[in-house]
Protein backbone atom coordinates (compact mmCIF):
# COMPACT_ATOMS: atom_id res chain seq x y z
CA UNK A 1 0.00 0.00 0.00
CA UNK A 2 0.91 3.85 0.09
CA UNK A 3 2.83 3.31 3.37
CA UNK A 4 6.39 3.47 4.83
CA UNK A 5 7.16 0.70 7.90
CA UNK A 6 6.47 2.80 10.45
CA UNK A 7 8.87 2.74 13.81
CA UNK A 8 8.71 1.30 17.40
CA UNK A 9 8.84 3.66 20.13
CA UNK A 10 8.99 1.89 23.78
CA UNK A 11 6.46 4.27 25.31
CA UNK A 12 4.48 6.88 23.53
CA UNK A 13 4.65 10.50 24.16
CA UNK A 14 1.21 12.66 23.33
CA UNK A 15 2.19 14.08 20.12
CA UNK A 16 3.86 10.60 18.48
CA UNK A 17 -0.24 9.74 18.49
CA UNK A 18 0.26 12.12 15.67
CA UNK A 19 3.02 9.88 14.14
CA UNK A 20 3.05 6.55 12.42
CA UNK A 21 4.74 4.24 15.21
CA UNK A 22 4.07 0.62 16.94
CA UNK A 23 3.49 1.28 20.61
CA UNK A 24 3.02 -1.45 23.26
CA UNK A 25 -1.01 -1.15 24.26
CA UNK A 26 -1.11 0.03 28.23
CA UNK A 27 -4.91 -0.05 28.18
CA UNK A 28 -4.16 -3.70 30.00
CA UNK A 29 -1.36 -4.28 32.53
CA UNK A 30 -0.42 -6.24 35.42
CA UNK A 31 -4.03 -5.87 36.95
CA UNK A 32 -5.38 -7.47 34.14
CA UNK A 33 -1.99 -10.25 34.36
CA UNK A 34 -3.43 -11.15 37.87
CA UNK A 35 -7.36 -11.21 36.69
CA UNK A 36 -6.29 -14.16 34.42
CA UNK A 37 -3.91 -15.59 36.65
CA UNK A 38 -6.06 -16.14 39.64
CA UNK A 39 -9.26 -17.05 37.63
CA UNK A 40 -7.28 -19.51 35.81
CA UNK A 41 -5.73 -20.94 39.06
CA UNK A 42 -9.20 -20.95 40.69
CA UNK A 43 -11.06 -22.81 38.37
CA UNK A 44 -7.93 -24.91 37.24
CA UNK A 45 -7.70 -26.10 41.01
CA UNK A 46 -11.06 -27.31 41.53
CA UNK A 47 -11.38 -29.23 37.93
CA UNK A 48 -7.94 -31.25 38.76
CA UNK A 49 -9.67 -31.65 42.18
CA UNK A 50 -12.80 -33.36 40.72
CA UNK A 51 -10.40 -34.91 37.78
CA UNK A 52 -7.94 -36.78 40.34
CA UNK A 53 -10.92 -37.38 42.34
CA UNK A 54 -8.27 -35.57 45.70
CA UNK A 55 -10.30 -35.62 48.75
CA UNK A 56 -7.47 -34.07 50.72
CA UNK A 57 -5.59 -30.92 50.94
CA UNK A 58 -7.03 -29.69 54.11
CA UNK A 59 -10.55 -28.47 55.58
CA UNK A 60 -11.30 -24.64 55.98
CA UNK A 61 -14.71 -24.65 58.35
CA UNK A 62 -15.37 -28.15 57.41
CA UNK A 63 -15.16 -27.49 53.85
CA UNK A 64 -12.20 -28.77 51.07
CA UNK A 65 -9.55 -26.10 51.48
CA UNK A 66 -9.04 -26.69 47.55
CA UNK A 67 -12.31 -25.52 46.57
CA UNK A 68 -12.30 -23.10 49.25
CA UNK A 69 -8.95 -21.43 47.63
CA UNK A 70 -10.48 -21.74 43.62
CA UNK A 71 -13.61 -19.91 44.93
CA UNK A 72 -11.92 -17.18 46.62
CA UNK A 73 -8.79 -16.61 43.63
CA UNK A 74 -11.79 -16.94 41.06
CA UNK A 75 -13.80 -14.32 43.14
CA UNK A 76 -11.12 -12.05 43.77
CA UNK A 77 -10.27 -12.19 40.05
CA UNK A 78 -13.32 -10.81 39.32
CA UNK A 79 -13.30 -8.41 42.00
CA UNK A 80 -9.61 -6.97 39.76
CA UNK A 81 -11.67 -7.10 36.92
CA UNK A 82 -14.43 -5.19 38.65
CA UNK A 83 -12.25 -2.11 40.18
CA UNK A 84 -10.38 -1.89 36.55
CA UNK A 85 -13.58 -1.00 34.90
CA UNK A 86 -14.06 2.62 34.06
CA UNK A 87 -17.48 1.98 35.26
CA UNK A 88 -17.30 -0.45 38.15
CA UNK A 89 -21.02 -0.02 39.51
CA UNK A 90 -22.23 -1.10 36.08
CA UNK A 91 -20.29 -4.39 35.75
CA UNK A 92 -23.48 -6.35 35.74
CA UNK A 93 -24.22 -4.89 32.28
CA UNK A 94 -20.82 -7.16 31.34
CA UNK A 95 -23.64 -9.62 31.17
CA UNK A 96 -25.65 -8.95 28.42
CA UNK A 97 -23.96 -9.98 25.34
CA UNK A 98 -22.72 -13.76 25.62
CA UNK A 99 -23.62 -14.61 21.88
CA UNK A 100 -20.57 -12.35 20.55
CA UNK A 101 -18.34 -11.14 23.24
CA UNK A 102 -16.20 -13.55 24.94
CA UNK A 103 -16.09 -10.58 28.29
CA UNK A 104 -19.90 -11.77 28.61
CA UNK A 105 -19.43 -15.48 28.37
CA UNK A 106 -15.94 -15.00 31.22
CA UNK A 107 -18.62 -12.62 33.30
CA UNK A 108 -21.43 -15.08 32.88
CA UNK A 109 -18.98 -18.03 33.67
CA UNK A 110 -17.84 -16.22 36.58
CA UNK A 111 -20.59 -15.68 38.56
CA UNK A 112 -22.05 -19.34 37.35
CA UNK A 113 -18.60 -20.85 38.58
CA UNK A 114 -18.89 -19.29 41.65
CA UNK A 115 -22.48 -19.78 43.10
CA UNK A 116 -22.32 -23.57 41.66
CA UNK A 117 -18.81 -24.46 43.97
CA UNK A 118 -20.59 -22.39 46.93
CA UNK A 119 -23.69 -24.38 46.90
CA UNK A 120 -20.88 -27.80 46.27
CA UNK A 121 -19.05 -26.92 48.89
CA UNK A 122 -21.40 -25.61 51.55
CA UNK A 123 -22.82 -29.32 52.94
CA UNK A 124 -19.26 -29.23 54.68
CA UNK A 125 -20.75 -26.29 56.61
CA UNK A 126 -24.10 -27.28 57.02
CA UNK A 127 -24.15 -30.98 56.79
CA UNK A 128 -28.16 -31.19 56.92
CA UNK A 129 -28.26 -30.24 53.13
CA UNK A 130 -29.53 -32.65 51.18
CA UNK A 131 -25.77 -33.55 49.30
CA UNK A 132 -22.70 -34.13 49.63
CA UNK A 133 -19.46 -32.30 49.19
CA UNK A 134 -17.85 -35.39 47.87
CA UNK A 135 -15.53 -35.84 44.17
CA UNK A 136 -17.36 -37.07 41.48
CA UNK A 137 -16.97 -40.82 41.93
CA UNK A 138 -18.37 -40.68 45.54
CA UNK A 139 -20.79 -37.93 45.11
CA UNK A 140 -24.72 -37.97 44.93
CA UNK A 141 -26.63 -37.02 41.83
CA UNK A 142 -27.59 -33.53 43.04
CA UNK A 143 -23.20 -32.80 43.70
CA UNK A 144 -23.33 -34.32 40.37
CA UNK A 145 -25.02 -31.81 38.36
CA UNK A 146 -22.95 -29.22 40.33
CA UNK A 147 -20.24 -30.38 39.48
CA UNK A 148 -20.40 -31.28 35.61
CA UNK A 149 -21.86 -26.90 35.59
CA UNK A 150 -19.43 -25.95 37.51
CA UNK A 151 -16.21 -27.54 35.64
CA UNK A 152 -17.94 -26.49 32.40
CA UNK A 153 -18.09 -23.32 33.47
CA UNK A 154 -14.08 -23.44 34.94
CA UNK A 155 -13.10 -24.34 31.35
CA UNK A 156 -14.69 -21.23 30.20
CA UNK A 157 -12.57 -18.93 33.04
CA UNK A 158 -9.94 -20.68 32.11
CA UNK A 159 -10.12 -20.02 28.41
CA UNK A 160 -11.78 -16.50 28.16
CA UNK A 161 -8.90 -14.14 28.94
CA UNK A 162 -6.96 -15.88 25.75
CA UNK A 163 -10.14 -15.24 23.62
CA UNK A 164 -10.67 -11.67 24.66
CA UNK A 165 -7.05 -11.19 23.77
CA UNK A 166 -7.49 -13.37 20.78
CA UNK A 167 -9.78 -11.17 19.11
CA UNK A 168 -8.06 -7.71 19.82
CA UNK A 169 -7.84 -7.07 16.23
CA UNK A 170 -5.36 -3.60 17.11
CA UNK A 171 -2.95 -6.26 18.80
CA UNK A 172 -2.25 -9.14 16.06
CA UNK A 173 1.03 -10.59 17.95
CA UNK A 174 -2.56 -12.06 20.18
CA UNK A 175 -4.20 -12.62 17.28
CA UNK A 176 -3.40 -16.64 17.32
CA UNK A 177 -5.29 -19.81 18.27
CA UNK A 178 -2.27 -20.35 20.50
CA UNK A 179 -3.18 -17.81 23.00
CA UNK A 180 -6.21 -19.31 24.63
CA UNK A 181 -4.61 -22.94 24.43
CA UNK A 182 -1.79 -21.04 26.38
CA UNK A 183 -3.91 -19.56 28.79
CA UNK A 184 -5.63 -22.72 29.25
CA UNK A 185 -2.88 -24.72 29.50
CA UNK A 186 -0.75 -21.98 32.12
CA UNK A 187 -3.98 -22.47 34.25
CA UNK A 188 -3.67 -26.25 34.09
CA UNK A 189 0.17 -26.09 35.25
CA UNK A 190 -0.55 -23.64 38.29
CA UNK A 191 -3.63 -25.26 39.29
CA UNK A 192 -1.18 -28.88 39.46
CA UNK A 193 1.43 -26.80 40.75
CA UNK A 194 -0.52 -25.16 43.86
CA UNK A 195 -2.75 -28.77 44.06
CA UNK A 196 0.76 -30.46 44.45
CA UNK A 197 1.69 -28.42 46.96
CA UNK A 198 -1.46 -28.00 48.98
CA UNK A 199 -1.99 -31.93 49.07
CA UNK A 200 1.96 -32.88 50.23
CA UNK A 201 2.03 -29.98 52.72
CA UNK A 202 -1.53 -31.42 55.01
CA UNK A 203 0.86 -34.73 54.56
CA UNK A 204 -1.15 -36.31 52.47
CA UNK A 205 0.09 -38.45 48.92
CA UNK A 206 -1.02 -37.85 45.32
CA UNK A 207 -1.72 -40.47 42.77
CA UNK A 208 1.19 -41.22 40.64
CA UNK A 209 -1.15 -40.04 37.64
CA UNK A 210 -0.78 -37.02 38.77
CA UNK A 211 2.55 -36.26 38.62
CA UNK A 212 3.11 -37.89 35.67
CA UNK A 213 -0.22 -35.88 34.11
CA UNK A 214 1.48 -32.60 35.76
CA UNK A 215 4.93 -33.36 34.01
CA UNK A 216 3.16 -34.23 30.62
CA UNK A 217 1.11 -31.03 30.79
CA UNK A 218 4.28 -28.74 31.32
CA UNK A 219 6.28 -30.49 28.69
CA UNK A 220 2.86 -29.56 26.47
CA UNK A 221 2.68 -26.35 27.54
CA UNK A 222 6.67 -25.88 26.63
CA UNK A 223 6.52 -27.40 23.57
CA UNK A 224 3.34 -25.22 22.49
CA UNK A 225 5.12 -21.94 23.42
CA UNK A 226 7.40 -23.10 21.10
CA UNK A 227 5.29 -23.48 18.46
CA UNK A 228 3.13 -20.58 19.40
CA UNK A 229 6.08 -17.87 18.79
CA UNK A 230 7.18 -20.40 15.56
CA UNK A 231 3.68 -19.82 14.10
CA UNK A 232 3.32 -16.15 15.08
CA UNK A 233 7.43 -15.34 13.45
CA UNK A 234 5.75 -16.90 10.50
CA UNK A 235 3.21 -14.82 9.73
CA UNK A 236 4.32 -11.44 7.52
CA UNK A 237 3.38 -8.83 10.28
CA UNK A 238 5.90 -6.42 11.14
CA UNK A 239 4.09 -5.46 14.25
CA UNK A 240 4.11 -9.20 15.20
CA UNK A 241 7.80 -9.44 14.75
CA UNK A 242 8.46 -6.56 16.76
CA UNK A 243 6.16 -8.16 19.52
CA UNK A 244 8.38 -10.98 19.39
CA UNK A 245 11.37 -9.00 20.10
CA UNK A 246 9.98 -7.42 22.37
CA UNK A 247 9.07 -10.86 24.66
CA UNK A 248 12.51 -11.88 23.40
CA UNK A 249 14.72 -9.41 24.07
CA UNK A 250 12.62 -6.27 25.22
CA UNK A 251 11.18 -5.11 28.07
CA UNK A 252 8.59 -8.41 28.36
CA UNK A 253 11.71 -10.69 28.12
CA UNK A 254 12.92 -10.73 31.77
CA UNK A 255 9.22 -11.91 32.73
CA UNK A 256 8.83 -14.10 29.93
CA UNK A 257 12.25 -15.97 30.14
CA UNK A 258 11.42 -16.41 34.27
CA UNK A 259 7.93 -17.96 33.05
CA UNK A 260 10.06 -20.49 30.81
CA UNK A 261 13.29 -21.00 32.76
CA UNK A 262 11.41 -20.91 36.66
CA UNK A 263 7.73 -21.68 35.82
CA UNK A 264 8.22 -24.72 33.38
CA UNK A 265 12.04 -25.94 32.63
CA UNK A 266 12.69 -26.23 36.98
CA UNK A 267 9.73 -27.56 37.72
CA UNK A 268 9.89 -30.17 34.65
CA UNK A 269 13.55 -30.94 35.61
CA UNK A 270 12.23 -31.44 39.64
CA UNK A 271 9.61 -33.42 38.56
CA UNK A 272 11.28 -35.70 36.55
CA UNK A 273 14.20 -36.31 38.75
CA UNK A 274 10.95 -37.40 41.82
CA UNK A 275 9.37 -39.14 39.06
CA UNK A 276 12.70 -41.34 38.75
CA UNK A 277 13.39 -41.46 42.33
CA UNK A 278 9.98 -42.06 43.32
CA UNK A 279 9.90 -40.03 46.24
CA UNK A 280 7.79 -36.63 46.85
CA UNK A 281 8.71 -34.61 49.35
CA UNK A 282 6.58 -31.72 49.87
CA UNK A 283 9.49 -29.23 50.48
CA UNK A 284 9.76 -29.96 46.59
CA UNK A 285 6.22 -29.90 45.90
CA UNK A 286 5.97 -26.77 47.58
CA UNK A 287 9.21 -25.22 45.09
CA UNK A 288 7.53 -26.70 42.46
CA UNK A 289 4.24 -24.96 43.56
CA UNK A 290 5.67 -22.07 43.85
CA UNK A 291 7.58 -21.64 40.57
CA UNK A 292 4.94 -22.82 38.57
CA UNK A 293 2.35 -20.38 39.99
CA UNK A 294 4.54 -17.50 39.76
CA UNK A 295 5.73 -18.83 35.79
CA UNK A 296 1.53 -18.46 35.28
CA UNK A 297 1.41 -15.09 36.45
CA UNK A 298 4.90 -13.96 34.22
CA UNK A 299 3.73 -15.46 30.92
CA UNK A 300 0.65 -13.75 30.86
CA UNK A 301 2.29 -10.64 32.22
CA UNK A 302 4.76 -11.06 29.15
CA UNK A 303 2.10 -11.24 26.51
CA UNK A 304 0.26 -8.21 27.65
CA UNK A 305 3.80 -6.12 27.58
CA UNK A 306 4.50 -7.64 24.38
CA UNK A 307 1.25 -5.98 23.29
CA UNK A 308 2.44 -3.95 20.09
CA UNK A 309 -0.60 -1.81 18.79
CA UNK A 310 -1.04 -2.38 15.55
CA UNK A 311 -0.56 1.36 13.22
CA UNK A 312 -3.44 1.99 11.63
CA UNK A 313 -2.50 2.16 7.79
CA UNK A 314 0.27 -1.26 7.45
CA UNK B 1 -42.10 -2.22 -0.46
CA UNK B 2 -38.69 -3.88 0.97
CA UNK B 3 -37.05 -2.13 -2.02
CA UNK B 4 -38.14 1.10 -1.25
CA UNK B 5 -36.83 0.80 2.44
CA UNK B 6 -33.66 -0.38 1.22
CA UNK B 7 -33.61 2.90 -0.85
CA UNK B 8 -34.21 4.86 2.29
CA UNK B 9 -31.75 3.67 4.01
CA UNK B 10 -28.85 6.03 4.33
CA UNK B 11 -25.30 4.65 4.62
CA UNK B 12 -22.96 7.48 5.65
CA UNK B 13 -19.57 7.59 4.72
CA UNK B 14 -16.67 10.01 3.66
CA UNK B 15 -14.36 10.04 1.19
CA UNK B 16 -10.42 11.99 2.25
CA UNK B 17 -8.65 13.04 -0.69
CA UNK B 18 -4.87 12.78 0.22
CA UNK B 19 -3.64 14.39 -2.58
CA UNK B 20 -5.38 18.08 -0.76
CA UNK B 21 -5.05 17.26 2.12
CA UNK B 22 -2.17 19.83 3.91
CA UNK B 23 -1.99 17.80 7.20
CA UNK B 24 -2.98 21.35 9.16
CA UNK B 25 -4.84 19.52 11.89
CA UNK B 26 -7.60 21.86 11.57
CA UNK B 27 -10.25 19.54 11.40
CA UNK B 28 -8.45 17.61 14.40
CA UNK B 29 -8.77 20.84 16.05
CA UNK B 30 -12.46 21.02 15.33
CA UNK B 31 -13.34 18.21 16.30
CA UNK B 32 -11.99 18.78 19.76
CA UNK B 33 -13.81 22.31 19.79
CA UNK B 34 -17.09 20.89 18.81
CA UNK B 35 -17.33 18.20 20.90
CA UNK B 36 -16.05 19.37 23.57
CA UNK B 37 -12.85 16.83 24.06
CA UNK B 38 -10.86 16.81 27.34
CA UNK B 39 -7.36 17.30 27.22
CA UNK B 40 -5.45 14.74 25.58
CA UNK B 41 -8.36 13.47 23.99
CA UNK B 42 -8.56 13.45 20.07
CA UNK B 43 -11.37 11.99 18.21
CA UNK B 44 -9.78 12.64 14.90
CA UNK B 45 -6.31 12.70 14.43
CA UNK B 46 -4.32 13.71 11.44
CA UNK B 47 -1.17 11.07 11.46
CA UNK B 48 2.30 12.13 9.38
CA UNK B 49 3.25 9.35 7.52
CA UNK B 50 7.10 9.51 6.44
CA UNK B 51 9.52 10.70 8.77
CA UNK B 52 8.80 8.86 12.82
CA UNK B 53 8.02 12.38 14.23
CA UNK B 54 4.85 14.71 13.49
CA UNK B 55 5.43 16.99 10.04
CA UNK B 56 8.94 15.32 9.09
CA UNK B 57 9.29 13.38 5.72
CA UNK B 58 11.10 10.09 5.38
CA UNK B 59 12.44 8.46 2.56
CA UNK B 60 16.19 8.89 1.45
CA UNK B 61 18.20 11.60 -0.55
CA UNK B 62 16.05 12.41 -3.56
CA UNK B 63 13.19 10.33 -2.58
CA UNK B 64 11.97 12.50 0.47
CA UNK B 65 8.16 11.46 0.67
CA UNK B 66 5.55 12.56 3.40
CA UNK B 67 2.10 13.46 3.15
CA UNK B 68 -0.97 13.03 5.87
CA UNK B 69 -3.79 11.09 6.36
CA UNK B 70 -6.70 12.43 8.38
CA UNK B 71 -7.74 9.26 10.68
CA UNK B 72 -11.43 8.86 12.66
CA UNK B 73 -13.47 6.06 13.10
CA UNK B 74 -14.06 4.04 9.84
CA UNK B 75 -17.82 3.62 10.72
CA UNK B 76 -17.38 0.24 9.99
CA UNK B 77 -20.17 -2.28 7.77
CA UNK B 78 -18.79 -4.92 10.43
CA UNK B 79 -17.28 -3.71 13.13
CA UNK B 80 -15.33 -5.36 15.38
CA UNK B 81 -15.56 -3.24 18.09
CA UNK B 82 -19.37 -3.80 18.05
CA UNK B 83 -18.74 -7.34 18.46
CA UNK B 84 -16.26 -7.53 21.06
CA UNK B 85 -18.22 -4.92 23.30
CA UNK B 86 -20.12 -7.36 25.89
CA UNK B 87 -22.70 -4.84 26.89
CA UNK B 88 -23.96 -3.50 23.82
CA UNK B 89 -23.13 -0.01 24.39
CA UNK B 90 -21.19 0.07 20.60
CA UNK B 91 -23.75 -0.57 18.40
CA UNK B 92 -25.19 0.25 14.89
CA UNK B 93 -27.78 2.72 14.40
CA UNK B 94 -30.58 0.66 12.29
CA UNK B 95 -31.68 3.91 9.93
CA UNK B 96 -27.78 4.26 9.18
CA UNK B 97 -25.44 1.76 10.03
CA UNK B 98 -23.65 4.86 12.19
CA UNK B 99 -21.53 2.89 14.43
CA UNK B 100 -22.16 5.14 17.95
CA UNK B 101 -21.64 4.65 21.95
CA UNK B 102 -24.35 4.36 24.47
CA UNK B 103 -22.37 5.98 27.53
CA UNK B 104 -24.76 4.92 30.18
CA UNK B 105 -24.38 1.70 28.71
CA UNK B 106 -20.40 1.53 28.47
CA UNK B 107 -18.41 0.11 31.51
CA UNK B 108 -15.53 1.05 30.58
CA UNK B 109 -13.71 -2.44 29.74
CA UNK B 110 -11.95 -1.26 26.96
CA UNK B 111 -12.13 -4.53 24.55
CA UNK B 112 -12.96 -2.20 21.76
CA UNK B 113 -10.38 -0.27 22.22
CA UNK B 114 -8.26 -3.21 21.93
CA UNK B 115 -10.22 -4.39 18.62
CA UNK B 116 -10.37 -1.83 16.83
CA UNK B 117 -7.61 -2.21 14.08
CA UNK B 118 -7.60 1.91 13.41
CA UNK B 119 -6.70 2.72 17.14
CA UNK B 120 -9.60 5.44 17.08
CA UNK B 121 -11.15 4.63 20.00
CA UNK B 122 -10.39 6.14 22.96
CA UNK B 123 -10.36 5.28 26.67
CA UNK B 124 -11.66 8.21 29.05
CA UNK B 125 -10.53 6.51 32.05
CA UNK B 126 -9.54 9.73 34.04
CA UNK B 127 -11.82 12.74 35.24
CA UNK B 128 -12.06 14.84 31.61
CA UNK B 129 -9.38 18.09 31.81
CA UNK B 130 -9.69 20.89 30.43
CA UNK B 131 -6.42 22.78 31.81
CA UNK B 132 -5.60 24.67 28.18
CA UNK B 133 -8.92 26.68 28.43
CA UNK B 134 -10.69 28.41 30.37
CA UNK B 135 -14.01 28.59 28.81
CA UNK B 136 -16.48 26.20 27.93
CA UNK B 137 -16.02 24.16 23.93
CA UNK B 138 -18.39 22.41 22.19
CA UNK B 139 -22.19 22.71 21.23
CA UNK B 140 -24.98 22.64 23.33
CA UNK B 141 -26.55 19.19 21.18
CA UNK B 142 -22.90 17.59 21.89
CA UNK B 143 -23.37 14.96 24.95
CA UNK B 144 -20.56 16.27 27.70
CA UNK B 145 -17.42 13.83 27.93
CA UNK B 146 -17.92 11.47 31.26
CA UNK B 147 -15.66 9.66 32.85
CA UNK B 148 -14.67 6.17 32.55
CA UNK B 149 -16.61 5.33 29.09
CA UNK B 150 -15.18 5.13 25.74
CA UNK B 151 -15.07 7.57 22.95
CA UNK B 152 -15.07 7.86 19.54
CA UNK B 153 -15.85 9.98 16.25
CA UNK B 154 -19.06 9.90 15.77
CA UNK B 155 -19.43 11.28 12.14
CA UNK B 156 -21.13 14.47 14.52
CA UNK B 157 -24.26 12.70 14.49
CA UNK B 158 -26.44 15.68 16.15
CA UNK B 159 -25.20 17.72 12.74
CA UNK B 160 -26.10 14.45 10.22
CA UNK B 161 -29.46 14.44 12.00
CA UNK B 162 -30.17 18.28 10.96
CA UNK B 163 -28.99 17.48 7.53
CA UNK B 164 -25.71 19.25 8.15
CA UNK B 165 -22.29 17.86 7.04
CA UNK B 166 -19.97 16.48 10.17
CA UNK B 167 -17.82 19.37 11.33
CA UNK B 168 -14.49 18.44 10.11
CA UNK B 169 -15.85 18.76 6.69
CA UNK B 170 -17.08 22.00 7.18
CA UNK B 171 -13.79 23.38 8.47
CA UNK B 172 -11.34 22.04 6.12
CA UNK B 173 -9.86 24.51 4.31
CA UNK B 174 -8.42 22.44 1.69
CA UNK B 175 -11.57 21.12 0.70
CA UNK B 176 -9.88 17.24 1.20
CA UNK B 177 -13.13 15.52 3.12
CA UNK B 178 -16.19 15.48 1.88
CA UNK B 179 -19.36 13.30 3.11
CA UNK B 180 -22.37 11.70 2.18
CA UNK B 181 -24.78 8.68 1.59
CA UNK B 182 -22.83 6.09 0.29
CA UNK B 183 -26.10 4.65 -1.09
CA UNK B 184 -26.84 7.63 -3.25
CA UNK B 185 -25.51 7.45 -6.62
CA UNK B 186 -25.46 10.85 -7.08
CA UNK B 187 -23.89 11.89 -4.06
CA UNK B 188 -20.49 13.32 -3.68
CA UNK B 189 -18.98 10.51 -2.43
CA UNK B 190 -20.45 7.94 -4.49
CA UNK B 191 -19.54 9.83 -7.48
CA UNK B 192 -15.71 10.59 -5.71
CA UNK B 193 -15.40 6.83 -5.50
CA UNK B 194 -16.76 5.89 -9.13
CA UNK B 195 -13.95 8.57 -10.42
CA UNK B 196 -11.06 7.72 -8.54
CA UNK B 197 -8.92 4.58 -7.10
CA UNK B 198 -9.45 4.91 -3.92
CA UNK B 199 -8.78 2.97 -1.28
CA UNK B 200 -9.69 1.60 2.61
CA UNK B 201 -7.55 0.91 5.66
CA UNK B 202 -6.73 -2.87 6.52
CA UNK B 203 -8.99 -4.20 3.86
CA UNK B 204 -7.81 -7.77 4.41
CA UNK B 205 -9.53 -7.56 7.76
CA UNK B 206 -13.03 -7.14 6.34
CA UNK B 207 -14.64 -4.92 8.32
CA UNK B 208 -15.63 -2.59 4.85
CA UNK B 209 -14.81 0.26 6.55
CA UNK B 210 -17.25 3.72 5.68
CA UNK B 211 -14.31 5.73 4.71
CA UNK B 212 -12.32 6.05 1.67
CA UNK B 213 -9.00 7.80 0.52
CA UNK B 214 -7.78 8.52 -2.67
CA UNK B 215 -4.22 7.91 -1.72
CA UNK B 216 -1.06 10.29 -2.77
CA UNK B 217 0.79 7.82 -5.06
CA UNK B 218 -2.08 7.03 -6.94
CA UNK B 219 -2.22 10.96 -8.55
CA UNK B 220 0.86 12.15 -10.74
CA UNK B 221 3.08 13.18 -8.39
CA UNK B 222 4.54 16.57 -8.25
CA UNK B 223 7.92 17.72 -9.24
CA UNK B 224 9.93 18.34 -5.41
CA UNK B 225 12.54 21.33 -5.94
CA UNK B 226 15.54 18.48 -5.12
CA UNK B 227 14.38 17.96 -9.20
CA UNK B 228 15.37 21.28 -10.03
CA UNK B 229 18.26 21.27 -8.20
CA UNK B 230 19.63 18.44 -10.11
Amino acid sequence: MWTTTPSIIEKEHPVDRFALHYVPQTHWHIWHALWFWAMGIGSGIFCLRQFFGISGGGLFLGMNAIDIVGLVLVAVGGLILILDLGKPFRFFNSLLKPKNAWISRGAISDFAFLALVVLYVLPGLIPSLPWTDAVFLQADIVSRIFIVLAVFFAIVIMIYPGFVLFYSRNIPFWNSIFTPILFFEYALTSSFGLIGWMVTANGEALPSSFYIAFIVTLCITLVSVLVYLFERNSVQNPCIKASINCLLKGKASGWFWFSQIVGSLLPIAMLAAMLTNSIFPASSMMWIGVCTVLGSFTFRYSQLLAGLRVSPLV
Amino acid sequence: MENNDKKKKKRWGMVIDLTRCVGCQTCAVGCKIKNNLADGLWWNRVITVGGDHIDTAGGTYKHPMRYSIPLNCQNCENPICVDVCPTGASYRREEDNLVLIDYDKCIGCRACVQACPYGVRIANIEEPRYEHCDVQLGSDEVTPRYQGVVEKCTFCVELIDQGLNPFCIDVCPERARYFGDLNDEDSDVSQLIRENPVETLHPQLGTNPNVYYIPPAKKKTRRTGLDFIR
